[in-house]
Order: C-alpha cells, then sequence, then structure tokens
C-alpha cells in the first residue's frame, strides 16, 4: 500500500504477483488480506498503469467479491476501476455511469479522498466525451475536497487538469 | 499485644527510631528512617530471621481467618523469608491472583518469583509446578510469549518425573505451550522465534497425541480450550494451513461448550471458529461468529473481563474485514479504555492498528496524524513481543504521509515497516501475504 501512494504501481504488481501464491492469516491487528482485498489492490494497481489486461483480469472478480460480501468501499473502488477499463475501451459513457455509480458510495461513505479521486477520473471521461463543462465541474470539485483533506499531490493534479482544460479554450 | 512489648516499643520511639502510624483497628509502628529498618534487620542472625517471619506469617494468618486476602501478600512474603515452601507457594499464588485483579502484573511476578527462590530449594514438587504454571500465565497475560513458554515448559519438566500426576494437568501445559507460541509467531523477531518454536512443536506433538483423551465420553471446559488450540494451530503453526481441520476443531470446541453451558470456554471457541472461518473465506460467517461471541461476553455476570475485551476486539476486527469501519468504531473505542484500565499492551497495540485502519479506509487523515505522538510513545515503551509488529500502522501511516505530499515522512515510514517485516517474517521470497500489503 505505501507503494501504491508513491505510485510504484509496477513495483506492486510484482508483489501481489507474490502475495496471491502464499497462505493469509486472520491477523488480531487486521492486517490479514483476504482474496477480496488483493483483487482490489490489483484492480487499483491496473486502473492507474491503465493497464487493460490487468483491469479484464482483476475487475469482475473484485467487484462480484465486493457485492459478495456487501463491502461497500471496495465496491467503490471496483466501479472507479471498471470506469477506467470503459474508457480505455473507447466507451467514455459507460465509463461516466461507473464512476458516478462508485462517486455516489463514496459520497455516502463520506470518504473525501476516494471520491474526490473518483471525481477526477469522471471528469477525464467527461473530457474524452466531449463533455468540458461537467469534466470542469468534476475536477473543481475534486480539488476542492483533496484540498480540504490535505492531499496535496492529487488536489495539485485536480488543479493542473482543470488548468490545461481551460488553456484548451474549449 | 504481648505485656512486655509495651515499654520495649515506648524506649524505641523516645530514641527516636520508630514512631507510631495507626491505634486503630491494630497498633502499627513504622521506622522513621529505612536505614534503622534496615540496619535492625541485618543486626539479626539469619536462623533468627527465618524463626521471625515464620512466626509473623503464623500471626498474621492466626489473626486474620476472616480477611485472610487483606493480608494475603504479607503472609507471601514472611513465609517466603522464613523459607516455609508449602505456605510460600500457596500464598504466593494467592497474592500473584490478588495482584492480578488490580492489574499490578510486576507485582504478581515479584511474588512467584519469591517464592519459586524457596520452592525451588527444597520444595514440594507439586507446589513448584504449579507456580511455574501460574509464573507462565502472568507472562501470557503480558504477551511476553518467549518467558511464558519457558515457565510452562519448568513446569511440565516436574510435572513429568512425578509418579502420580495427572495427565490432564500436562495436556492443559502443552496446550498454553502451543497457544502462546501461535500468539507470538509473529509477533517477535523471526530468529527470537526460531529459539521457542522447538518446544512448541514438541507440545503439539504432545497435544495430537492426546486427542483420544479429547473424544472421551464427558464434556471438560478444558478440553473446549485444548479443541480451540488445536483449530488455531492447525493454520498457525501448519504451512500451508490446514482450514479444514481449523474448522472442524472449532465447531466441535463450541459444541461442547454449548453443552457444558459454560460462557468463557464459548466464547474462546467462537474466536477460534471465527478465525477459521476467515481462512476458508467466509467472511461474514466469520463475522457472525464473533458477534455472537460479543453477545456471549457482553451477558451480565460474564466472569472474564480479558475475554470480554477480546471478544469486543475480535468483533471489530471481523467488521473491518468486510468493510464495516463505522461499525466498527465505537467497538473499537470502548475497548481501547478497557485495554487501558487493563494495561494490556498487546490489545492496546491490537485497537490502534484496527482504529488507524479504520480512519485510514475512510480517509479520516486528521484522527490518524493526530495519533503520532501516542505511536511514538508506544514505539518507545515495550518492545514488539509485547505489543506485535508495528509494520502494519507504520505503513498505514506512510501511505497518509505520502499521499498528503510529505514524501521524505512516508518513505521514512515505509522503510522502517519494511525494517520491521524483514526482522519478523524474514526475506521477501518467505512472507506470507499479509505481509505484502
Amino acid at each position: 500500500m505505501p507503494r501504491l501512494a508513491e505510485g510504484e504501481f509496477a513495483l506492486v504488481r510484482e508483489h501481489l504477483g507474490q502475495a496471491i501464491r502464499t497462505p493469509t492469516d486472520p491477523v488480531r491487528w487486521g492486517s490479514g488480506m483476504t482474496d477480496l482485498d488483493f483483487r482490489i489492490l490489483c484492480a487499483e494497481a491496473a486502473a492507474q498503469m491503465r493497464d487493460a489486461a490487468g483491469l479484464a483480469e482483476h475487475v469482475p472478480l473484485a467487484e462480484e467479491g465486493a457485492r459478495r460480501l456487501r463491502h461497500r468501499l471496495y465496491l467503490g473502488v471496483a466501479q472507479r476501476a471498471q470506469g477506467v477499463a470503459l474508457l480505455l475501451a473507447g466507451l467514455p459513457g459507460a465509463a461516466i455511469d461507473s464512476h458516478g455509480q462508485a462517486a455516489d458510495i463514496f459520497l455516502a461513505l463520506g470518504t473525501r479522498w476516494q471520491l474526490g479521486r473518483t471525481l477526477m477520473a469522471r471528469a477525464e471521461a467527461q473530457a474524452s466525451a466531449g463533455d468540458l463543462p461537467a469534466a470542469r465541474a468534476d475536477w473543481s470539485q475534486a480539488a476542492e475536497l483533496l484540498d480540504a483533506l490535505g492531499a496535496v499531490p492529487d488536489a495539485r493534479r485536480a488543479r493542473n487538469s482543470l488548468a490545461a482544460v481551460g488553456k484548451s479554450g474549449a | 499485644m504481648p505485656e512486655n512489648l509495651g515499654p520495649h516499643l515506648l524506649a524505641l520511639e523516645s530514641l527516636g527510631l520508630i514512631r507510631p502510624l495507626q491505634e486503630e483497628p491494630d497498633l502499627v509502628y513504622r521506622f522513621r528512617h529505612g536505614l534503622t529498618q534496615e540496619a535492625a534487620y541485618a543486626s539479626v542472625t539469619r536462623r533468627q530471621r527465618r524463626s521471625l517471619h515464620l512466626m509473623i506469617g503464623q500471626v498474621l494468618d492466626e489473626l486474620n481467618p476472616e480477611r485472610k486476602d487483606e493480608v494475603v501478600d504479607l503472609l507471601a512474603y514472611h513465609f517466603a523469608a522464613a523459607g516455609d515452601a508449602t505456605r510460600a507457594g500457596i500464598y504466593a499464588r494467592l497474592a500473584a491472583q490478588r495482584a492480578l485483579s488490580t492489574y499490578a502484573y510486576d507485582e504478581a511476578v515479584l511474588h512467584l518469583q519469591r517464592a519459586l527462590k524457596v520452592v525451588d530449594v527444597d520444595g514440594p514438587d507439586e507446589t513448584r509446578w504449579t507456580l511455574y504454571e501460574a509464573l507462565g500465565d502472568v507472562h501470557a497475560l503480558l504477551h511476553q510469549g518467549t518467558r511464558a513458554i519457558d515457565s510452562y515448559q519448568r513446569a511440565l519438566s516436574i510435572l513429568e518425573r512425578l509418579p502420580h500426576s495427572d495427565r490432564t494437568d500436562a495436556i492443559r501445559l502443552h496446550r498454553k505451550v502451543v497457544q502462546m507460541g501461535s500468539e507470538i509467531k509473529w509477533a517477535i523477531d523471526r530468529d527470537a522465534f526460531q529459539d521457542v518454536n522447538r518446544a512448541v512443536q514438541a507440545s503439539g506433538e504432545s497435544l495430537d497425541r492426546s486427542l483420544e483423551l479429547i473424544h472421551g465420553p464427558s464434556p471438560h471446559p478444558e478440553t473446549v480450550r485444548l479443541l480451540s488450540v488445536l483449530s488455531v494451530a492447525a493454520w498457525r503453526m501448519r504451512h500451508p494451513p490446514d482450514w479444514q481441520t481449523a474448522a472442524g476443531h472449532a465447531r466441535a470446541a463450541v459444541r461442547m461448550a454449548i453443552h457444558l453451558g459454560s460462557p468463557v470456554e464459548h466464547s474462546v471457541a467462537l474466536e477460534a471458529l471465527g478465525n477459521a472461518l476467515f481462512g476458508l473465506g467466509q467472511l461474514r460467517q466469520s463475522l457472525e461468529a464473533a458477534e455472537q461471541r460479543l453477545e456471549i461476553s457482553r451477558q451480565p455476570g460474564f466472569p472474564d473481563e480479558r475475554e470480554c475485551l477480546d471478544a469486543l476486539r475480535g468483533a471489530a476486527c471481523a467488521m473491518v474485514y468486510v468493510g464495516e469501519y463505522e461499525q466498527a468504531i465505537p467497538l473499537l473505542l470502548e475497548a481501547e479504555q478497557a485495554a487501558q484500565r487493563m494495561q494490556s499492551a498487546d490489545q492496546i497495540f491490537n485497537v490502534m492498528a484496527l482504529l488507524t485502519q479504520c480512519w485510514f479506509r475512510l480517509d479520516r487523515w486528521d484522527e490518524i496524524r493526530s495519533r503520532r505522538g501516542l505511536w511514538e510513545d508506544f514505539e518507545r515503551r515495550f518492545p514488539q513481543e509485547r505489543t506485535g509488529p508495528l509494520c502494519w500502522p507504520q505503513g498505514l501511516r506512510a501511505v497518509v504521509c505520502t499521499l498528503s505530499g510529505d514524501v521524505e515522512a512516508g518513505t521514512a515510514l515505509r522503510d522502517r515497516s519494511f525494517g520491521t517485516m524483514v526482522r519478523t517474517f524474514g526475506q521477501e521470497g518467505g512472507w506470507l501475504r499479509n505481509a505484502h500489503y
């Protein structure tokens, strides 16, 4: 997880490849890594790397696992990763819907970083679909949320994206 | 008071050596200076001292038949100083129990060690092994696993030499060795664990050989505990883990505990079942077992507050594994207070790590940041054996630092987390899946 936060997605994928071959424990302090935790991390790393094959492998299993366990946070993460997969497949409309479902979950949970990142992902899909006002609104809201949380690098990315759209003049 | 004592006391008081402390309900004098007491004590021969301690112990024993509990620590002290091995042993165990009731763990260890010094020389073997078991139990409560295992092994070596020992006593001691070994496996350095692992494996084999006794006709609380420990050992001490065997033992333990109508053993067995269900990937069923355990431990009159605390922690942990972070937080805050009251370092760590995870998952970074000083204080105060490895909360805190833009602090914490993992789990190639988190 620290490597994921640092943006070392390839390293994360390598670690997870080793991890899945080993057993897990119900650790008393909560660090037992379940199959669902594993799938979610893989899906997240694949989404960050824009790895269509990785997304196709892990997202359906992550989503199925999250639904079966009624794990709302992970369902949101899986749906955001699915949104990335749909955008990579050239389906920005479906991607926007998927990100919207994820955003609803994160809004209900009050998870500001997850919501901020989902809005950024949706903004990207909206920009790709040509709806720049909606994209600007999402990037702007994401920057606000992430600023309030103190998520400095992500907030900067959101503002940079917003500025880039502004410069494009669209 | 003897007739001739009064003038002596008055003389000592007029010389300024002693002063009256209280008159009622008993007349009590105290030395004005500790040095005077030491000098007076040193002026008496060792034989006289032992005789005086014995006399004082006997008088205290006779004068306080109704309130022995209040003077049990004095009785333990004087009979130990008198070299009366049998009574020193009896009262040391009682004094240790009394100390534990107020979470005075160090005092409990002191009573037992002092008695053992006497009993080890010429005490009866029966007293010796029971004292070692009691000492092991205190170390187990302190999560000092290697010391606990050492004490249980000493008890076993004495017990196994006794011609008419009860086999169930040996099974219980082996069970405690395996239980402690299972608990500390990932809590201490890998090298340190190798040292105790041989003893744990030997006890595990002994328990396996005792299976025919487990399946005897009459249910017994100890059998429930044994089945529960065998359940845990089936995954924690075997590679790869045998979750089916773990679930089988745990279910048998639950059935027997229900049959016995024993709530504490029922709670212990449900913990084992919850763990086995986790391993089988049945996380919702694992949560159900944990919630049932919590309900049992919250019944009025539930007699074991440490088990109650663990049930609270366990229910919250099971909630975390299915993403019910908001629901887990109140349980964890309640558990944290109880763990602090009981001065249970391992439970404080478990609860703080789980709280950190809940806040992390809910993006409540301020709450994680606000605990930074607490974590650092915790790391300074306790060795890893008392707490458990700190790599997980260090890793989570590293993520929050990095995502907040403090890359330097994030990298430092990540490196610390990695170092802890290598010391605990060995090099990366041999890690369990959890360590890759």
